[in-house]
Formats: C-alpha cells, sequence, structure tokens
C-alpha cells in the first residue's frame, strides 16, 4: 500500500474500516459519480477503464459489494445523492437498485450486455441518480 | 391518487393533510414513482390486480411523530402499515398485507441510543440497520458482536420482531429471544414500555426482560398491536478465539445418533455455533450441478452409501463451530470428537484455532455472519443471482420439523414428494436450519416469475403445500403476504382458539383495527364481518 490507498483502507474491515472512515468522508465530499466495476469479467474491466479516462472514481468490486456499501455508499447517500453506473452481474444492480430507492434515487438507465465467452450470462449496464423530481425517503 | 378502501378521496386527503403536518410534506408520499419502493421486489402478485400495493407513506423522525399518526389514522380510520426498513424479501417487504394501507416508514429513526459494553446490550430504534449498528461498535472500538442475518442490511428491531435468526452464538442466534425491553406506540396513540421500562427511571430496563406482571412483549412479535419504537437486544461479549470442525457420519441412518449427539452438545452449551447438516444426497441443493453418475435423493440408500464409501465422502456432516477462550473451544472440540466417536466410521476434520478478531482476509469467501460482520453475499445464490435462471424472486415455504435425525428424514422425504407432485419450481431446499434451538427450520424456496400464468400455477401449489404440511404436523414460523391467511388457518387446534384470541385482543387494543391489518392472519373486526 503506497501513502494511503481508500479503497484498500476501507476493505481492511473492522477498527481500521472505522478509523478510516473519517477521512474516507471527507474525501469523498467532492465525489460526484461513482462507477462500479466487477473485476471478474473482461467487459466490466474495459468499461472501467474508459471511465477512468475521464476521470471517474472506479470502485472495483467481485461481484459482491458489502465493503463498498457499509464502508462509504450507506454513509455517502445520507449526505448527498452521488450518482453511480456500472457493468455488473446482476446481484450487484439488484441490490443497489433497492438501497438507492431507499434514499431517493432511482435506475434512470438499464441495458443488458451480452457477454462474448460462451454461455455467461448477461451483465447489465446501469445508471443510478438522483429522481428527477424531488428527493424522497430516509436518509 | 391511489386510496384506502372505503375512504373518500376528501378523507384521505384531509388525512394526508394532517400526515404532512407531523411529518413535514417532504416526508409524506403519495405519487407512483415515490411509492416504488413501497413494492414488494419478490412479490408473487407483481403486476396483477391483487398484488399489495400502498396507498401512501409516512416517515415520521421520532416516537413522538408516530403517536401523532397513529391519532390522526384512528380519526380517519386509515389503515396503516408500520415497516423498520422493509428489506425482509420473501416475505413481503416493505409492501403492506391489506393493499391501501399507509406505509409508516420507520427507517428516518434510525438513532443508536445507548450501547453498555460492561452489561453488553444496545437501546436501538427500528432504522437502525445491522450494518449500522456493526459500524457503531467498530468505531467506538467496543468489545462486542452483533448478530445478524444473511443479508445484513435490515432493521434489527424488525427482524427480531419478524423472528429472524442468525449465526453466532446460541443464546443470541434467536433474534427475539435476544430482545430485552421494548417501546410501542399502541393503537390509540398512547406510548407503553415493557418489562423495567415501565418504571419511571428503571436502571434495567435492557437488563432485566420481565419486571413485574405478565410478559407482554410476545404480543408485538409479528403483530398488528403496535408499533415498536425502541427496543433492547443483548449483546454478545467478543470472543476471543473460534473453532470450526466437521463431524462426518457414513451411513444415511447415521443422523438419528448424529443429531442427538449436537443437541446435547448445544443443550448442555458444550457447542455455541449453529451446527449446519448436510448430504451430498438431499435434493434441490445449492447451485451447481452434481457429478452426473452421483446417485440422486431417490434412488436406493444402498447405492448412495456405496457411492459415498466410494467416492471417500461421508452421508453426512455436520458443521459445528465454539466460540471463546482458546483453550475451552479446543477443550470443546475434543469433548465433541469424543462424543461422535460413538457413532461407528464417524470422521473429524478441521479444529484449528482461530484467534479473534477474523482478519479481514479470512473473512473473504468465508460467511461473515458467523463472525457477526453484516454483509450482502447471499445475493450470490437464489433469485436474481447469477447463478439462478432469471426470477423475479421467490416465496419461501418455512416449515419447523423437530430436532431429531428421523425428523429429518420424515420432513424431507415428505417435501421432496410434495414439491415434485405439485410441480413447485424449487431452486433451493435449504438444510436442515439450526439457528434457534430444540427445532430446526427448512427453506423450501419456490421461484417467482415475470409469468402471472406461471405465478398463478405457483400460488395454489404452493397453498396445498402449507395445508400438506400443516396436515403431517409441521407448521410454517412465516410466509409472504399473499399466504398469511392460508399459515394461519392451519393454527387450528380447538376451532382455531388461537386466532380468536388473537382477534379478541386486536380489537380491544386497536377497535378500529387501524394497524397492520391482516399480518399474519390477524384481522380486525371490521374486515372480518366483510368477509364472513
Amino acid at each position: 500500500m503506497t501513502g494511503w490507498d481508500r479503497r484498500e483502507i476501507l476493505i481492511a474491515g473492522g477498527a481500521a474500516a472505522a478509523l478510516a472512515a473519517a477521512p474516507a468522508m471527507a474525501a469523498s465530499r467532492a465525489v460526484r459519480h461513482i462507477v462500479v466495476a466487477d473485476a471478474r469479467f473482461a467487459a466490466s474491466r474495459a468499461f472501467a477503464e474508459t471511465a477512468a479516462k475521464s476521470g471517474a472514481r472506479i470502485v472495483w468490486t467481485e461481484g459482491d459489494i458489502t465493503d463498498f456499501w457499509r464502508d462509504e455508499l450507506d454513509l455517502l447517500w445520507r449526505h448527498r445523492k452521488v450518482s453511480l453506473s456500472g457493468l455488473t452481474a446482476l446481484p450487484a444492480f439488484f441490490y443497489l437498485e433497492l438501497l438507492a430507492m431507499d434514499r431517493g434515487l432511482r435506475v434512470v438507465f438499464r441495458q443488458d450486455v451480452r457477454q462474448v465467452e460462451s454461455g455467461a450470462r448477461p451483465l447489465i449496464a446501469w445508471r443510478i441518480a438522483s429522481k428527477p423530481v424531488r428527493a424522497g425517503a430516509a436518509a | 391518487m391511489r386510496t384506502p378502501t372505503g375512504i373518500s378521496e376528501a378523507d384521505f386527503a384531509a388525512a394526508i393533510a394532517a400526515f404532512e403536518s407531523v411529518v413535514g410534506k417532504e416526508w409524506v408520499f403519495t405519487s407512483d414513482d415515490d411509492l416504488e419502493p413501497y413494492r414488494d421486489a419478490y412479490s408473487i402478485l407483481r403486476d396483477e390486480p391483487e398484488e399489495r400495493i400502498a396507498s401512501a407513506a409516512v416517515a415520521p423522525f421520532t416516537s413522538d411523530e408516530v403517536q401523532a399518526v397513529v391519532r390522526i389514522a384512528n380519526e380517519h380510520r386509515i389503515p396503516i402499515y408500520p415497516i423498520s426498513t422493509g428489506k425482509n424479501l420473501g416475505y413481503g417487504g416493505a409492501a403492506p398485507v391489506l393493499s391501501g394501507s399507509v406505509v409508516l416508514d420507520l427507517k428516518r429513526m434510525n438513532r443508536i441510543l445507548e450501547i453498555d459494553e460492561r452489561n453488553s446490550y444496545v437501546l436501538v430504534e427500528p432504522g437502525v440497520s445491522y450494518f449500522d449498528l456493526y459500524r457503531a461498535i467498530q468505531a467506538k472500538g467496543l468489545n462486542l458482536w452483533i448478530d445478524c442475518p444473511d443479508p445484513g442490511w435490515g432493521s434489527v428491531v424488525g427482524n427480531a420482531l419478524d423472528y429472524g435468526g442468525g449465526y453466532t452464538h446460541s443464546w443470541y442466534r434467536n433474534h427475539f429471544e435476544a430482545h430485552c425491553g421494548t417501546e410501542v406506540v399502541l393503537a390509540n396513540g398512547e406510548l407503553l414500555r415493557t418489562g423495567m421500562g415501565a418504571l419511571p427511571g428503571a436502571k434495567t430496563w435492557q437488563q432485566n426482560k420481565y419486571g413485574y406482571g405478565p410478559f407482554v412483549d410476545g404480543l408485538f412479535k409479528q403483530s398488528s398491536l403496535g408499533i415498536v419504537t425502541k427496543m433492547g437486544f443483548w449483546l454478545y461479549p467478543a470472543p476471543e478465539a473460534y473453532i470450526s470442525g466437521v463431524v462426518g457420519v457414513p451411513k444415511k441412518a447415521d443422523i438419528n445418533a448424529l443429531v442427538d449427539v449436537i443437541n446435547y452438545l448445544e443443550n448442555t452449551v458444550s457447542m455455541q455455533g449453529m451446527p449446519v447438516f448436510a448430504s451430498p444426497f438431499l435434493p434441490f441443493g445449492l447451485p451447481g450441478a452434481p457429478p452426473p453418475d452421483m446417485p440422486t435423493y431417490d434412488s436406493p440408500v444402498a447405492e448412495q452409501e456405496a457411492y459415498a464409501a466410494a467416492h471417500n465422502l461421508p452421508y453426512w456432516t455436520v458443521t459445528v463451530s465454539y466460540y471463546g477462550a482458546p483453550e475451552v473451544v479446543k477443550a470443546q472440540w475434543d469433548y465433541t470428537k469424543r462424543k461422535a466417536s460413538a457413532i461407528a466410521g464417524a470422521t473429524f476434520s478441521g479444529g484449528d484455532v482461530v484467534t479473534m478478531p477474523p482478519k479481514p482476509e479470512m473473512l473473504k469467501g468465508m460467511n461473515r455472519s458467523l463472525f457477526g460482520v453484516p454483509s450482502l453475499s447471499i445475493f450470490f445464490i437464489g433469485a436474481r443471482s447469477e447463478h439462478s435462471d432469471p426470477t423475479q424472486g421467490h416465496i419461501t415455504c418455512s416449515p419447523i420439523i423437530p430436532r431429531t435425525g428421523e425428523g429429518i428424514s420424515e420432513a424431507y422425504d415428505l417435501i421432496f414428494r410434495t414439491t415434485k407432485r405439485l410441480e413447485l419450481p424449487v431452486t433451493i431446499l435449504s438444510p436442515p436450519i439450526g439457528c434457534w434451538a430444540r427445532t430446526f427450520v427448512i427453506l423450501v424456496m419456490i421461484a417467482v416469475t415475470e409469468d402471472p400464468a406461471k405465478n398463478k400455477r405457483t400460488r395454489a401449489g404452493f397453498r396445498e403445500m402449507i395445508r400438506i404440511l400443516a396436515e403431517h404436523g409441521y407448521g410454517e414460523y412465516r410466509t409472504a403476504p399473499a399466504f398469511m391467511d392460508d399459515v394461519m388457518e392451519t393454527y387450528s387446534f380447538n376451532n382455531h382458539a388461537l386466532r380468536r384470541f388473537h382477534e379478541t385482543v386486536k380489537d380491544a387494543v386497536d377497535p378500529n383495527g387501524i394497524i397492520s391489518a391482516g399480518r399474519y392472519g390477524v384481522w380486525p373486526k371490521h374486515i372480518r364481518e366483510k368477509k364472513a
């Protein structure tokens, strides 16, 4: 780990995550959009690498967004409705959609993306953003 | 604007305005888009006329606001349906049982009011999730564990009230039994505190459950009698070490002795963790195709046992776990081996002492809930997972079965035959789950699709299965709203004496029938009379 890599600190869990939470939150105040990528899939890696070139912040997962939710997004969405986009398998999309609805955000784009590998299930390209009319639901 | 049945638009508008005056306009929701989070993501009635849809939602911030909302609901006869976080997918989620109800969304009441490390308890509001509580304990560096279900995104209060279970020490896995003291808003708007909380200034509200006189907390489990706004829980002082080991036995019939051994260990608190029984021959297992030459559940037992022997597989395994001091858990594992060695051919593996807290790399790929760490990884199995055919969700048939080997065999035989005959689309049939003391629960997860015709057939089959299981002495401990009446119908001893008692209490404490009408099959008088 060089300096402090926020992602690595956050996934360390336990007390380390709690200690890291304050600076992480301070740093994330500037974040307006986060891209969620699944490192297991070539298409998702390519998607994230393209997004990174345009300056987007990338959260790498291997399908399970638990650490991202627990250590960052749950706290972040209490303060600001940061939008997300991703190219992920169905489970990550599904529970992010439900969690987003609780915080007054909605899925504003969704498209199945067929994978090249034979027999592989489609990935979902998606974007979650603030509702167009008014924010609703609990912080 | 959708309105509750029997309520005029003018009356409903007046009630909505009154709700807004209490909680603020921004916390009352009436548009279809705003109400989308209050639909059941797994509903087997989705997009059908019978789908349970809210007419509005109100999100109070304090107990005072809950009281005011309840008084308004009483005045206008508005049915309300409290939820904590509404994440109990498979059992209704955030949707009301009675369509047209106003969901009382308690997510904003998310304060952790007290954490006491020395006496290991917490007092929380219903909007506190397991993630919230875990984070708070970690941030304070307290030497405490939570016991969480899987997934851990739901409410600590809501899960306990719905009779949820977890994975750690047996004293904490039954979340309702681990509670101590509640605060409840009654249907007349009055505030009730149970146990020692009834004593003004009580110093032991979260330390003594029973207080003085009849114990009433059970009236608010799976209930329509009040709205729990605070609840205390006993927490697990963080153990120093953990052991997981696996006991295997070679014959199908060995399950009888194996369960007896495990029961003895658990009931003498010689083993604390949840025992997880498994067999490669159980039907409808977890995702992943079995080897093509492996005998199936209904193959002759001799073939199964021969296959197991040839492949060096135990017929049954039980994964056992221990929490405590390193020398104690090691002794308990040794004791387990001594007791289980009485079963001919028993094998043992694992048993390494792991020092707590678990290191992050250890948690990868493990069920974090074993260590009181909430997770979302359960979504990798079941509905909308990477492994299932596209399904909308699932409904779960959850019979409670005896904690005996014979009970396991009889129940699985019955469930296997019944689901096959009824052509129910089973996605997962769990192993016997021992999250609560003295019984097992089996979870039969059945696919919900986007095809209403298929869902209709599934509903009919599911109802028949509830009836058949009950005929054989197996009652379900909870179910989706579409089947709550069906399950309550099976608890019929002495001409439904239990349901009639529930109705008597309901009519007495909630005469206008405003709270959670129909929840767990208990309907208020005015709706019962219409149904009659």
